[in-house]
């Protein structure tokens, strides 16, 4: 009962998008998207209506098998000196107990995190919490005391005991004034500029993470995913990405969900919701739930309501006593104006619009307090306009010179600055659809067990949709002309991965302002895409592309590693250059990802596949077994990469330094295991099987190679899109290789084959070596039928040097 | 209580096998059935130590299996490996529970289990998951992924990270192949078989 897999994966990526969707956008989701197919929106409305009972029912089950107790049943009695008094809790990465001193020599109670599992990211997460609060001494700082190892390998630490409660609770239970909240924000405030002054970012400000002990003191807790800065204050992004999923969407600042590099602004925007809490009751997001997307989505672009409107409302809407209602009009009073202002200040979406720093934040407060005139301005036209301008330029643009020739219509302007925007709004939503569907067929892309020819079917239609459902959202437009144009690329559909790239490339440019991370994105796989057809303009755009990701990223980054490493690989040999910047890149990613990763293997392989390394063949084989090495190491033989290092493990040592017997064997065995993992369309199977056949026929071993090319021939004429350069190599190879068996005809018919094919490509990016085997093909058709014309004295030349490309690049 | 009791140590054998996996070999008999073994025995373990506690617990049996198979020793490559591999050979387990529990109920020709094994499986769950398990088997034949995310969600009892680390995959793929593999599965459980237009597609 096999279901098409192109069906079910089409399924899947529709369902992923429609169930993200609110259930009132449902409907007429279906109606756009599914209309003309009546089977498939029959079966997602199958898949949606079981979705809320299967979660149920999972649940339950699960409960009842997977156990909701963790991972440790009882709690240690003692832990180093301390005795375990109760569990006081526990949170996403440890248990937290509370505990005496055990020999009673002083009476001290702590707090005792233990870290729940031997999860690799969970200890280092927890060792790095260690560190950061070893750091700290601060009064408003929950305090580290102590810390080590359990018997079996578990980290602890042990923290001053914090007898409070959050400091939401405390204020309401307290009734405290407006002005007394204040001043018990100012506490927190000098705790996190504390902590900003020693290179550390909370980054999970909320109330829970505040607690006020009874005598008023305001306690910092839990660094837990807090960020070390660099030392100039730019933040290190190797630790940027655990963060994310452990926020709480409601205290989360933007640039945060978006991924975005945090920064001391992040918790100056965390500070702001907590104040605004604090002085309303509310939440600015997220007040009356929805999932967790619903509230991103808020956060991203809603403004917030003024504190003394959201104060007002709830005046409106209190049943309680009429002094509550009185109550929250005068605290509403109170806080319009200058505190409206600071709040919202420090709420701001665009960081750099926030107070610069926590100091300068608890200084306008203070001000604000002293009847001073704060720095928090009312928010200009200029100012809204600006932030509107970052949202949707094009739309913009226009209205602006509207606005200049008749200042008189400012009425008009601002109406249309809103419907604008709620247009903008729904290209974002849009956009956001579109990469949801990406994403998911992108993922597919990297996973080596989908056939990525059935993947190249989904995704036609994708540029369709894109170059009309998108007309009006470049930046989602570019993100679908670049992601399609690297996957027409592996296909070696030059023509199209070419147009589609530079086309990303350009709206790119105009969107954005170098530096920016999707130009060099854009750069970097243009580059890639050049390799083997123009080294030279390689060579240019990789140059631009470590360029621009040096200005990008302080300090080591994959990418900048990654473009470096490849620009020194285009780099002419005498280049004294080219040796220094490799090893810059070489170093740079031993220092991320360690010194046998398979990062560092890929750079390697990477840089010595296709001979621009300028290695000797010693050099050469020497690097691919020790990619294949640490790729054995750590992903497993079987992973693609290692059976790419292979065959050209195989390659160099048959070709070029002569050990037939150990070069076929290396070919054999990445054949043989690319068959079984790899789908049978991958265009890297058909070069390693092409490798492997032609040099089968090379070693004259006529009737394996003809078994090998055969097969080889018949799967890509099958399974590759029409015109991909693979057909044309494995076709030229069959040929070559039925000519040296007698039979002319059969080798006529495949050879014709491989030069329509191999003129096509070659046409368009005239890949190095790849013309040799379309005139090699011109030649002996035209020797063994003599129905070509070539000059005899350019087909001698081409067939003394006959040789196919030694070293592919897979 | 401290797991991994150094005494009755880790012998190495398990890192060993999964260090295998790690240079590209399949799953070996041996691992599969010493890791089946480990479980099986901490799951009539844990059924004595609770009394009277509905739930197996199979997420904490996974991960002490860990802890007193590979222990301290392990890195991140054998941790993934094992992850997978428990998370197969728990839904083996409980599938074989089931069946028996199924098979003794209709009186059939199956030896009464012995008190703490007979638990292992709550009654009432053994149909469900036998249920589960059949259209498990059609989920796998046309997209095998998503029958190993469910694989390591539900048997393992692994949270979404790491489920992606032990298949390799990223943690979006994870949860999309989860809600999808989820909604499919009840549909075809409370319709009986016949996901009508992939199947119609297919003829």
């Amino acid at each position: 009962m096999a279901v098409p897999p192109d069906r079910w994966m089409r399924v899947k990526a529709l369902f992923a998008e429609v169930v993200a969707l609110p259930h009132a956008e449902r409907a007429p989701w279906f109606d756009e998207h599914l209309d003309g197919d009546a089977e498939l929106r029959v079966e997602i409305e199958r898949l949606l209506a079981a979705e809320a009972d299967a979660n149920r029912y999972f649940d339950t089950l699960g409960n009842k098998i997977q156990g909701t107790d963790d991972f440790e049943a009882e709690p240690p009695e003692t832990i180093g000196i301390w005795r375990i008094v109760q569990e006081a809790g526990h949170g996403g990465m440890g248990r937290v107990y509370e505990a005496v001193r055990e020999d009673g020599l002083f009476d001290q109670r702590v707090a005792i995190k233990v870290v729940e599992s031997h999860a690799p990211r969970l200890v280092r997460r927890f060792q790095q919490e260690r560190r950061i609060l070893a750091g700290l001494e601060h009064p408003n700082i929950c305090r580290l005391l102590d810390g080590g190892t359990l018997d079996d390998g578990r980290p602890y630490l042990v923290m001053e005991y914090v007898d409070g409660e959050p400091i939401t609770a405390y204020a309401d239970r307290n009734q405290l004034s407006v002005d007394e909240r204040l001043i018990l924000f100012a506490q927190v405030c000098e705790a996190v500029a504390y902590a900003h002054r020693h290179l550390i970012i909370h980054r999970d400000l909320k109330p829970s993470n505040v607690l006020v002990t009874d005598d008023g003191t305001a306690k910092l807790l839990d660094f837990g995913i807090a960020t070390l800065m660099d030392e100039d204050g730019a933040p290190n992004h190797g630790l940027t990405q655990t963060g994310r999923r452990l926020l709480t969407p409601h205290y989360a600042a933007p640039e945060q969900i978006l991924n975005q590099p945090i920064t001391t602004a992040t918790d100056v925007y965390a500070l702001g919701i907590l104040l605004y809490v604090l002085l309303t009751g509310h939440r600015p997001f997220g007040a009356t739930g929805g999932s967790q997307h619903e509230i991103e989505q808020e956060v991203l672009k809603k403004e917030p309501t003024a504190p003394s409107t959201a104060v007002s409302k709830s005046a409106g809407k209190a049943t309680d006593s009429g002094g509550q209602v009185l109550d929250l009009t005068k605290r509403g009073r109170r806080l319009r104006g200058d505190l409206d202002r600071i709040v919202l200040k420090a709420l701001r979406k665009e960081p750099e619009r926030r107070y610069a720093s926590v100091e300068a934040f608890a200084r306008d407060l203070q001000r604000h307090q002293e009847g001073l005139p704060v720095e928090a301005r009312p928010a200009t036209m200029g100012y809204r306009l600006n932030s509107f301008v970052k949202r949707h330029r094009t739309g913009v643009l226009i209205t602006i010179t509207g606005l200049i020739l008749t200042s008189t219509l400012v009425t008009f302007f601002a109406v249309q600055i809103t419907a604008e925007r709620d247009r903008a709004e729904a290209y974002a939503d849009r956009a956001d659809q579109v990469n949801a569907f990406l994403t998911d067929i992108l993922d597919a892309a990297d996973d080596p067990t989908v056939d990525r020819s059935v993947l190249l079917k989904i995704l036609e239609p994708a540029t369709e949709r894109a170059e009309t459902e998108l007309a009006d959202d470049p930046d989602a437009r570019a993100a679908v002309f670049h992601a399609l144009g690297n996957l027409y690329a592996r296909f070696g559909r030059w023509d199209l991965a070419d147009s589609l790239l530079h086309n990303a490339l350009l709206i790119r440019r105009e969107l954005h302002t170098p530096p920016h991370p999707d130009i060099a994105e854009s750069l970097y796989d243009i580059g890639y895409m050049y390799t083997e057809s123009t080294p030279d303009s390689a060579l240019q755009y990789f140059r631009a592309a470590a360029e621009m990701h040096r200005e990008l990223h302080r300090g080591d980054h994959p990418e900048l590693a990654n473009s470096l490493v490849q620009w020194s690989r285009m780099m002419p040999q005498d280049d004294p250059e080219k040796r220094q910047r490799f090893e810059q890149g070489i170093e740079m990613i031993k220092r991320m990802f360690g010194e046998r990763s398979p990062e560092l293997a890929e750079a390697i392989h990477e840089y010595y596949v296709l001979g621009f390394s300028g290695g000797t063949p010693e050099e050469l084989a020497a690097a691919f077994e020790e990619a294949l090495d640490i790729y054995r190491e750590t992903v497993g033989e079987q992973h693609p990469y290692a059976l790419h290092a292979m065959n050209n493990l195989g390659m160099v040592l048959h070709d070029a330094l002569g050990r037939h017997k150990e070069g076929l064997a290396f070919l054999a065995r990445s054949v043989e295991l690319g068959r079984e993992v790899l789908p049978p369309a991958d265009p890297d199977y058909a070069t390693m099987a092409v490798n492997y056949g032609a040099t089968l026929h090379e070693r004259g071993q006529l009737q394996d190679a003809d078994e090998v090319l055969s097969d080889i021939a018949e799967t890509t004429a099958r399974l590759l899109p029409e015109n991909t350069a693979g057909i044309g190599q494995s076709h030229y190879w069959y040929g070559r290789n039925l000519l040296s068996l007698g039979r002319a005809e059969e080798a006529e018919a495949a050879l014709r084959t491989a030069w329509e094919i191999l003129r096509y490509t070659a046409a368009i990016a005239k890949p190095r070596g790849k013309s040799q085997p379309r005139w090699t093909a011109c030649t002996i058709i035209r020797m063994r039928t003599g129905r070509w014309n070539m000059p005899s004295a350019s087909l001698w030349k081409l067939e003394k040097r006959r040789k196919r490309p030694s070293i592919e690049s897979v | 209580m401290p797991i991994a009791d150094p005494a009755s140590g880790t012998d190495g054998e398990v890192t060993r096998l999964l260090s295998d996996l790690q240079r590209g070999e399949p799953v070996s008999d041996a691992l599969f059935r010493r890791v089946y073994d480990e479980l099986h025995q901490l799951a009539r373990h844990h059924r004595r130590r609770w009394k009277g506690n509905e739930t197996l617990n199979t997420t904490a049996i996974v991960h002490e299996a860990y802890l007193k198979l590979v222990g301290g020793s392990g890195d991140f490559a054998s941790r993934r490996h094992f992850m997978a591999v428990a998370s197969k050979a728990m839904r083996h387990l409980l599938i074989t529970y089931a069946e028996r529990q199924s098979a003794g109920k209709r009186g059939g020709g199956e030896a009464a289990l012995p008190l703490d094994e007979a638990l292992i499986i709550p009654e009432q769950q053994s149909d469900e998951l036998l249920a589960l398990e059949e259209a498990l088997k059609r989920l796998e034949h046309f997209d095998p992924r998503a029958a190993e995310v469910v694989e390591c969600r539900f048997f393992g009892g692994l949270d979404a990270e790491e489920t992606a680390e032990a298949l390799g995959v990223s943690r979006r793929t994870v949860t999309r192949d989860w809600a999808v593999a989820r909604a499919w599965l009840f549909a075809e459980l409370s319709e009986g078989p016949g996901a009508r237009l992939l199947h119609d597609a297919d003829g």
